[in-house]
């Protein structure tokens, strides 16, 4: 014997089985008896049919349950598993629910900035106080240092009057002038000067002072004029290479008397180590003279030392929450370098861009190191030039626009050309790093077009290809296809943009590259002798910390160090116990500091929330409206968290609302994490308002729970039993039935039928069978193949309903059924039932084989034949079975004969099992 | 030499075939006038049917080739008795046989 028959013969599959149905299904607990009582027996008698049976008899009151139907979700609780048919034991199977947030959540804005908690007055300026109240928006409030320091005067020239040596030592005179008596206003004696036949000419000048350093030079002195005309007494300044006239002393006619001359010089040519002040006295008449007595010059130097002292403050802030932050944000952009292109220029895209659109704005800064040459320029007629200091606009012809602006070298200044062919403007804007643009010269009548010139080359710090190219710095240069307002100019010109501005064409940062990051994406390239410069117009990056404090039991305390760029969180619920609430901005170095520092504030505001989870869903169902004597209400759940305040309510109709307190109301607090916790109330006032006309009722049930993790609620059981009294006699009762899906699945039943075998001690009334209904929640017999009932003849009855194509309703997924018996109505007889029997069997759309393998190896079975008197069908089948094992086969494509049949199956191996049925 | 060494892998390659032949009949069916049986190859080797006797009398019929685990119906015309035991026997090419009795329906 080889293998394959020694295997053969160790095979041994046998057929056990061959149905359309399953078998019964009967009850594993006892029955719950709603009205009525139980006699004798127990259910174990009604499972079998035999001589043994359970007995009931009716009686005149009685308790039902009732589940619910559906469910209502409150606030943002979600559902997460199961469904409201596992609501009707406690079995530990749960239906569950998740938590939402529920806590307060605010973002308080700045108030003000006018408190003064320090007494300390500002230092520093913002430039928008209220961009820091709204945002993170790109729109922010830029704190600029103020300058601390303090001037001081140093006198020159100290209340000369000409009393000694004649000049004075260091002074210079010129022909007639001379000290003299005649007249003074201070000593003895006074400068004078007298006129003659001759119109004699003369100066009297002061020695040079050193004003280098200056931030103002005042001048005080008196004079004195008898019968001098305009033009005849002059008073001049030297600012190092030439001299002023600054005042005609002589044309005034409040003659022969001391007049007081006094000056604040803050024009800056004049700070120099060679100031002079000139009295000129000019032809001169016999019978004139110019007295001058009592000068006093004072230079005033200013010390530079910039602060910041800003306060903030929240006057109505919320100092309660759990959580509290203030939280700023700083704008992160800043410019980081200019384009330094002397002795070169740049292309854009090889020089091809023709930004001459119908309409338009070109922006660009630029600090010339010598004024001239041609800023930009893409074409003959579509280019700037210089006339002189003034710029020129060669826009669509030559010569369409001078500005009034006589540009100097070595200042920034911000440049926007705009136009608009449809309406024949042409505007030139000029700003410079201390003062926002304005419109510098305009065309209201330029009829040329650039929308048609074309481009010869575009270049940046040069023109058209090249041509005179200008020394110096540029920066930030923008194409806009449409004419930009001043105020729009205005809002972004001295802060540097994304590139995805809406009509923002093409846009250069020059940040160290010629990158295009606007849509045309153009980028450029240096041609000749560039480089990148960290000298720039504006939004420099500041160069020292800004320090944030809060003000706290009458001193500041430090919550940031420094600013970084996007969101600084800090926490601030040691400090905010009352709704005033106030910080301030201090600069990181405020002594010594002689730069000038500014930052970017795009919000700040105080962060305030509670954690706090809810989780609130309302159950909902139906009842009967019969009249009820008392009502419990029953919730068992867990919760995934602990210490849970929990309230439990029923509704109430009859005052249309859920109770807080009393019948329909409990409260509780949870034990520990996921432990099931039975809650019930019994009402047995008034339980009927608890439902609605047509039976409906309801109940909500809400966790609340301060805490920043989310948790989850587990309904087991959700049940109103309400109790019943009436006046004659009735029985109602139900057991739980459970159809075995793992050799029967769901997916082959084509129907399930119930079958009772009872007998009633009198024939007066019909007895009903009922299912459970999961999707309605109640027992029903909607969809069976008859609801008249059955009227019991005397002696042992079957009654058999069969749930048609309906059963699905009545089966719930893992295969439980609730069947209930119930007489049909009360009535005066007191009848008792023997039940001997009770209940369910599947009935399949196909046939189920059941199959053993009773050998000592595990086979294979390839074919299975259904053979009747008129076919032979064979099934191809791959089905193992190990050693030992029972399988049931169900195959809903097979439907057995009617009449005597065979079924075989055959092994791999070659063995045949042969079962005979009919 | 070599003739002996060809001569010993005939042998045994024939009886190795022999040896791994298998097959059954899954299902024997009496129809008028005709029988048909189904057969399935249960061996390591294909197989070709080339005889049928019933009750030792050999039966004409289409000639039927099975595969490994092929499987088929095959077909012979017969003037069959209703209620009688019937001797069925199939042989392969190889001398391999499988037979059977068989009642034919009442």
């Amino acid at each position: 014997m080889n293998q394959l028959d020694w295997e053969k013969m160790k095979e041994d599959i046998k057929i056990t089985d061959v149905a359309r149905v399953s078998p019964w299904f009967v009850t594993k607990s006892e029955y719950r008896i709603n009205v009525g009582r139980r006699t004798s027996g127990t259910y174990t008698d009604t499972q079998v049919i035999d001589s043994s049976y359970e007995t009931f008899t009716e009686s005149t009151s009685g308790t039902l349950s009732y589940y619910p139907s559906g469910y209502v979700l409150g606030g943002s609780t979600s559902w997460v598993s199961r469904s409201v048919s596992d609501l009707t034991s406690d079995n530990g199977v749960y239906m569950t629910f998740r938590s939402y947030s529920s806590g307060t959540d605010t973002s308080d804005f700045a108030d003000n900035n006018t408190s003064d908690v320090d007494s300390s007055a500002d230092k520093g300026t913002h430039s928008n106080f209220s961009a820091q109240q709204a945002g993170p928006d790109s729109t922010y409030d830029r704190l600029t240092e103020g300058n601390t320091g303090s001037a001081s005067n140093t006198t020159l020239i100290n209340a000369e009057s000409f009393e000694g040596t004649w000049p004075p030592t260091g002074w210079t005179e010129t022909n007639d002038w001379n000290k003299e008596s005649d007249q003074v206003y201070d000593g003895i004696y006074s400068a004078d000067f007298d006129g003659s036949l001759f119109y004699p000419s003369g100066n009297l000048d002061t020695p040079d002072i050193d004003c280098s350093g200056a931030s103002a030079i005042y001048v005080d002195f008196w004079y004195r004029d008898d019968d001098l005309d305009s033009d005849d007494f002059l008073l001049r300044y030297y600012a190092g290479s030439n001299w002023d006239t600054i005042s005609d002393l002589g044309s005034t006619t409040q003659e022969d008397q001391w007049l007081h001359y006094q000056q604040k010089i803050t024009d800056s040519r004049y700070f120099v180590s060679t100031f002079r002040v000139r009295w000129s006295t000019v032809s001169v008449y016999s019978g004139e003279t110019a007295w001058v007595d009592y000068v006093t010059i004072k230079k005033e130097v200013q010390a530079y030392n910039y602060e910041l002292d800003l306060e903030v403050q929240w006057t109505n802030a919320d100092y309660d929450k759990t959580n509290e932050e203030l939280a700023i944000y700083v704008d992160e952009r800043n410019n980081t370098h200019s384009v330094d292109a002397t002795g070169g220029y740049v292309i854009f895209a090889n020089g091809t861009p023709n930004w001459g659109s119908v309409t338009g704005t070109i922006s660009f800064w630029i600090k010339w190191d010598t004024v001239g040459n041609r800023p930009w320029g893409q074409h003959d007629n579509m280019e700037t030039r210089f006339s002189g200091t003034n710029l020129v606009l060669d826009w669509g012809a030559a010569g369409s626009l001078t500005s009034s602006t006589s540009f100097t070298a070595g200042k920034w200044y911000f440049i926007a050309i705009v136009w608009n062919e449809n309406t024949d403007k042409l505007y030139l804007y000029v700003g410079d790093q201390d003062n926002p643009p304005t419109l510098d010269a305009q065309n209201n009548a330029w009829t040329s077009t650039v929308s048609t010139v074309g481009v010869t080359q575009n270049n940046f710090m040069a023109s058209k290809g090249g041509v005179n190219p200008t020394d110096g710095h540029g920066d930030d240069l923008r194409y806009w296809n449409i004419d930009r307002t001043l105020a729009e100019i205005q809002s972004n010109y001295d802060t540097e943009l994304t590139g995805s501005e809406t009509n923002l064409r093409s846009y250069f940062k020059l940040n160290n590259n010629f990158d295009d990051i606007g849509p045309d994406n153009n980028d450029g390239s240096g041609s000749g002798s560039y480089s990148f410069s960290s000298d720039m117009p504006f939004d420099q990056p500041p160069t020292e910390n800004i320090r944030v404090d809060v003000w706290y039991n009458g001193s500041w305390q430090n919550l940031f160090i420094d600013l970084t760029s996007g969101w600084n969180n800090a926490s601030v619920s040691s400090y905010l116990d009352s709704s005033t609430f106030t910080i301030r901005f201090k600069g990181g170095t405020e002594t010594g500091d002689t730069t000038q520092d500014k930052w970017k504030i795009d919000v700040t505001l105080l962060h305030v929330w509670s954690g706090e989870y809810t989780m609130e869903v309302e159950f909902l169902g139906s009842s009967n409206t019969e009249d009820w004597t008392e009502l419990t209400w029953t919730i068992d759940s867990a919760w995934t968290s602990g210490s849970m305040s929990v309230t439990l309510q029923l509704y109430n109709y009859a005052l249309g609302n859920y109770p807080t307190s009393g019948d329909g109301y409990i409260s509780y607090l949870t034990s520990s994490a996921n432990t099931d916790e039975t809650q019930s109330q019994t009402i047995t006032q008034d339980p009927i308002d608890f439902r609605n006309a047509t039976g409906y009722w309801k109940m909500k049930v809400k966790g609340v729970k301060v805490t920043d993790t989310s948790f989850d609620f587990k309904a087991d059981w959700v049940e109103l039993s309400p109790v019943m009294s009436y006046a004659d006699y009735q029985l109602d009762l139900n057991g739980a039935f459970a159809i075995d899906l793992s050799t029967y699945p769901l997916a082959y039943i084509q129907t399930v039928e119930i079958q009772l075998r009872y007998m009633a001690n009198d024939t007066v009334e019909n007895w009903h069978l009922k299912a459970y209904s999961w999707t309605d929640a109640t027992y029903s017999d909607s969809g069976f193949n008859s609801t008249k009932g059955h009227t019991p003849i005397g002696g042992w009855d079957h009654y058999a309903v069969n749930l048609t194509d309906h059963w699905r309703s009545y089966v719930k997924d893992d295969g439980t059924m609730y069947v209930k018996f119930h007489d049909e109505r009360p009535d005066s007889n007191q009848t008792t039932i023997n039940i001997d029997f009770l209940g369910v069997r599947a009935l399949f759309d196909g046939a189920l084989f059941i199959l053993k393998n009773e050998g000592a190896m595990t086979t294979h079975l390839v074919s299975l034949w259904v053979i009747s008197s008129t076919i032979h069908q064979r099934y191809d089948i791959s089905i193992f079975i190990n050693s030992g094992e029972t399988f049931s086969y169900l195959r809903a494509d097979i439907r057995l004969p009617d009449g005597p049949y065979v079924v075989k199956v055959v092994t791999e191996r070659g063995n045949i099992a042969v079962y005979s049925g009919s | 030499m070599s003739i002996a060494i060809t001569a010993t892998y005939v042998i045994t390659g024939n009886l190795r075939e022999n040896m791994s032949e298998r097959f059954i009949m899954e299902d024997v069916w009496f129809k008028t006038g005709e029988i048909a049986v189904y057969l399935r190859n249960t061996g390591k080797i294909p197989i070709r049917i080339v005889a049928v006797y019933v009750n030792y009398t050999a039966q004409s019929f289409t000639p039927l080739e099975l595969d490994l685990s092929g499987h088929g119906w095959l077909n012979f015309a017969y003037s069959w008795d209703s209620n009688r035991l019937y001797h069925i026997n199939v042989v392969t090419s190889r001398g391999t046989q499988a037979a059977i009795y068989y009642r034919s329906p009442s």
